[in-house]
């Protein structure tokens, strides 16, 4: 009988060694996904989202590698596979997609073949049965004739385009979860608008699992059903998307809120949060967030840990929002 | 972090050059290279102090010391550590001033083709537009041909001597230079504070020197560490082919030439012992010189 | 295409005729021009005879004109030596001298690029410094010392190879070469070995950068993403990448490997050009130096234009500019 929990991570740190010391680009993640779930995480650049996903798949950059913590894919513990283990499992069972689908494909090589690779990689069959596998992929995410784009190289496709065929490229061995890393920042507004909702709708046809990491809240909450922020290496809330848009409890994820240009009231100044980012090698000591958060007390001296709230919400925060009402 | 090493970029200065000192000294590859450097450099420069003999005082030679084995003995008691050649001068001796040669001609070349180069780089980086263009190209149709083609060409045409190599060596290579310099300067010349030189109508050669040149310098150090080892290496090349250096001012290339005859008949020490120095010069400024871009320049020591 | 190659073709033209007229004015300039056509320790009576004959006392517009037509014509004037037609002396040597740099260049890139990629999959090993250390001492040996001591070692303490000269040639697909026979494969190995350890070096250096700075590529993480093996990786997506622009790069290294052939061609005795123009240089034997510079420049231009078009061929991204999206 498959486990409901899709993929299962308790306690994930992933360190970069640097001169000065290892830097934890992840510290302490706890994270569920069952399946057919879409999932957001939501972050600033540098708040760790990425390494995140990276982490998930064991594609972390040497030297940066996960130092502590358990992975578990189906029930399965990965956290310790080896690259031979890792490379049956991606593109098979996880597949990831890159911000920039420009950088994402290969410049010199036909786009056929970049998909027919991925299913072979896997499959024992026939290279005319994986371009047909290939050719119903491209129709499913959009792209029309799909024969002649077959043979065409990356650079003669659009960018919407493009981030089709890395779509569909993910989808080839119907795998149960997909990590897709800002698939649309790096797209125009419209086309953004389209691929979300095509990757709306595949993932509901095809049950598959999904991640999405974004800093754009507005784009997230379109399409995840649950939403997990993270700060400096940290998840600070996390819960049901429509709970926490209408009353977040972090004030984190407060400021991210009001700092959509769609939710300022029109006419007036949008908001920022003030100040930055800290730096990973100087974090403060206690909540990450006290430097900036406009409710800080001493108790915020010390690091709090992500309680739940509610069977399906945890906020890490001394004060959190809701509670003060 | 960035805003310093932004500023260090304005005000090339004392800050960078004791950066880059720490940095050359902290690693072993570059220590051992650079002291292999400045002890060469310094057998070169004293050779007439520290060779046991004067291999072209022809008062002292004597073919009855001919063909000495290493640590034999010579006529007059002097050891001859590395052997002698065939007409009797001491190998040790004569290593120490076809050195001397040898980097005399390396660095005057370098030095003239950097003149060259120089001006030429920084004119076309100043006046940009066509004369650029042009400059390049001819920049280009020379770079596209081999150091040692054009060099055996003009020494062809030039004829022998010391001073015929150095300008035969000078306009090898002073292409590269002015390559170099040009893409430096051109990189300040983008940067807003140079338009705002040319609106206060700075004098043309205050703008070039001021602000076009020191940015260059930095790869000029490296590009000129590098190209110097390549010129030993090429007038090496000619003069062993005999279209080098004249017989009486040998480098180490004409050395090895000499010794060219011996091997057959086993005497392998004179060529072995002047071929050992080359290579081993030449190591070290490549090394020496390749350490230095990866600190200088770190996203072009490639 | 073809206007891409006409207008290249018609550059070369120009570099050639510039080129004509750089090599016309420095033998007029630097030495009495009558010394390209008779031997200068002739009579003076024949001297002048010949000064006359040749018009040389005419302007040095007509002259020029006779000389380019005489270049045109094939007539580059008789080699005071050997008292036959300079560009027939040539032609007869070239096949040895491209037949060296030949195998010179292939046993630089088996050797080579294996190295390099190897020292770019993996930067921090030990086996990469070695190979790198290598490298370095690679293009800092001089060459022709090197040949005299792989001489020394090989010919004459171990016997085993042959001193000097070229070996016995055969025919095979209407091209004579020594590399088809045993003999010739005995007096080929040692020069073009010689011959190839400066490239061989060269191409370690190019291609472990260039290797680095593909893997760095997003395209090899999505590869990595997808599942494929290293080795479909290092074939598939690296291998491409790193290619062209190495190719191009030894296209145009196969001329300095033909100039470089003079050293190698002096100390092995090999029977090609370089050793006919040291020879002509040392000798002053004019009418050839002239022709081989004329003929290297051709070379350099036709190897230069053959590069050009081998890139446009070879990267799509050039090949089917205009058809982009």
């Amino acid at each position: 009988m498959k486990h409901t929990k899709l993929l299962s991570i308790q306690g994930l740190r992933t360190e970069f060694p640097t001169p000065d010391g290892p830097l934890a680009a992840v510290s302490g993640v706890d994270l569920e996904v069952t399946r057919g779930d879409v999932l957001g995480i939501v972050g600033e650049s540098g708040s760790g989202k990425t390494v995140l996903g990276l982490s998930i798949m064991g594609l972390v950059d040497r030297p940066g590698r996960v130092t502590a913590g358990r992975i578990a894919f189906d029930g399965t513990d990965v956290t310790n596979y080896s690259e031979a283990q890792w490379q049956g499992l991606r593109g098979n069972r996880i597949a990831m997609i890159f911000q920039d689908p420009t950088t994402s494909l290969n410049p010199v090589q036909r786009i056929g073949l970049q998909m027919i690779e991925a299913i072979q990689a896997h499959r024992d069959v026939s290279t005319d049965a994986a371009r047909q596998t290939v050719r119903e992929a491209m129709v499913r995410v959009g792209i029309n004739s799909p024969d002649e784009r077959l043979e065409a190289y990356p650079h003669q496709f659009s960018g919407g385009m493009r981030q089709r065929v890395v779509i569909a490229t993910a989808l080839l061995n119907e795998p149960d979860l997909i990590i897709a890393d800002e698939p649309t920042t790096a797209l125009d507004v419209t086309v953004q608008a389209q691929i979300l909702r095509d990757m709306r709708r595949l993932c509901r046809d095809t049950g598959t699992a999904l991640i999405w990491v974004s800093h754009d809240l507005g784009v997230v909450a379109q399409i995840a059903l649950r939403l997990a922020v993270m700060y400096a290496g940290r998840i600070v809330e996390q819960g049901v998307t429509e709970v926490m848009l209408k009353s977040p409890s972090h004030p984190y994820t407060a400021g991210l809120m009001a700092s959509m240009p769609a939710n300022a009231p029109r006419g007036q100044r949008l908001i920022s949060i003030p100040g930055g980012l800290p730096q990973l090698s100087n974090l403060p000591k206690g909540c990450s967030f006290a430097p900036r958060c406009a409710h800080v007390t001493t108790a915020c001296d010390v690091l709090p840990e992500l309680s739940p709230t509610s069977p399906d919400h945890a906020v890490r925060c001394v004060s959190p929002l809701q509670e003060r009402g | 972090m960035s805003n310093l090493k932004a500023m260090s970029a304005v005000r090339p200065g004392k800050e960078r050059i004791s950066n880059t000192m720490q940095a050359l000294l902290s690693k072993p590859t570059t220590l051992i290279s650079g002291f292999l450097l400045i002890l060469i450099i310094a057998s070169a420069v004293f050779a007439p102090l520290i060779a046991p003999t004067n291999p072209y005082d022809l008062s002292t030679v004597s073919i009855l010391d001919g063909r000495l084995e290493p640590g034999e003995e010579m006529f007059d008691g002097t050891i001859a550590w590395l052997g002698t050649d065939g007409a009797g001068r001491d190998v040790l001796s004569s290593i120490l001033y076809g050195l001397r040669t040898s980097l005399t001609v390396a660095i005057s070349s370098a030095l003239v083709a950097l003149a060259i180069g120089l001006s030429v780089g920084l004119t076309s980086a100043f006046y940009g537009g066509r004369i650029d263009a042009f400059l390049m190209r001819v920049v280009d149709i020379q770079l596209s041909f081999p150091a040692i083609l054009v060099a055996l060409v003009l020494l062809a045409l030039l004829g022998k001597g010391v001073d015929k190599v150095i300008i035969a060596l000078a306009i090898v290579q002073w292409a590269l230079y002015a390559r170099t310099v040009r893409a430096a300067a051109m990189v300040e010349r983008r940067k807003e504070y140079f338009e705002a030189a040319t609106c206060l109508e700075l004098s043309n050669t205050r703008i070039i020197w001021k602000h076009l040149l020191p940015n260059s310098v930095s790869s000029l150090i490296v590009l000129a560490t590098l190209q110097t080892a390549h010129s030993i290496s090429i007038e090496a090349t000619l003069s062993f082919l005999g279209v080098g250096v004249p017989i009486t001012e040998p480098s180490l290339g004409s050395l090895i030439s000499n010794g060219f005859d011996y091997i057959l008949s086993g005497a392998y020490w004179i060529t072995f012992f002047p071929g050992i120095m080359l290579l081993a010069t030449v190591a070290a400024i490549n090394i020496f010189g390749d350490q230095l871009r990866a600190i200088i320049n770190p996203r072009l020591s490639k | 295409m073809l206007a891409f190659i006409l207008r290249r073709v018609m550059q070369s033209v120009v570099v050639l005729f510039v080129m004509s007229l750089i090599v016309f004015s420095m033998i007029n300039l630097v030495g009495d021009p009558v010394d390209m056509l008779v031997n200068p320790e002739s009579l003076p009576e024949e001297i002048d005879r010949v000064r006359r004959d040749f018009g040389l006392d005419q302007p040095a517009y007509v002259q020029y004109w006779k000389f380019l037509t005489g270049a045109l014509s094939g007539d580059l004037g008789n080699s005071f030596i050997f008292g036959r037609p300079a560009l027939a002396l040539m032609a007869e040597r070239f096949p040895a001298t491209l037949e060296l740099a030949t195998s010179a260049l292939i046993i630089a890139v088996m050797v080579g690029l294996p190295l390099g990629i190897y020292a770019g999959l993996r930067p921090n090993g030990w086996g990469t410094r070695i190979i790198m250390g290598g490298s370095v001492l690679g293009i800092s040996v001089p060459t022709f010392w090197l040949g005299l001591m792989m001489i020394i070692v090989f010919s004459v303490i171990l016997g085993w190879l042959p001193v000097s000269g070229r070996g016995e040639t055969a025919v095979f697909l209407g091209i004579e070469s020594s590399l088809f026979t045993l003999d010739g494969l005995k007096h080929l190995i040692l020069p073009a070995t010689n011959l190839a350890l400066f490239k061989i070096a060269m191409v370690i250096r190019l291609t472990r950068a260039g290797t680095e700075e593909v893997m760095a590529q997003d395209y090899i993480k999505f590869a990595r993403a997808k599942g494929l093996s290293s080795k479909r990786i290092v074939r598939a997506h690296l291998l491409p990448n790193i290619l062209i622009p190495i190719i191009t790069v030894l296209g145009i290294e196969f001329g300095t490997l033909i100039a470089f052939a003079t050293v190698t061609e002096s100390i092995f005795a090999w029977p090609g050009l370089g050793k006919l123009v040291i020879d002509a240089i040392v000798n002053l034997d004019r009418p050839i130096v002239v022709a081989y510079l004329l003929f290297v420049v051709a070379l350099f231009l036709v190897l230069n234009l053959v590069v050009d078009i081998i890139y446009a061929v070879l990267d799509p991204r050039v090949r089917l500019q205009g058809e982009g999206g």
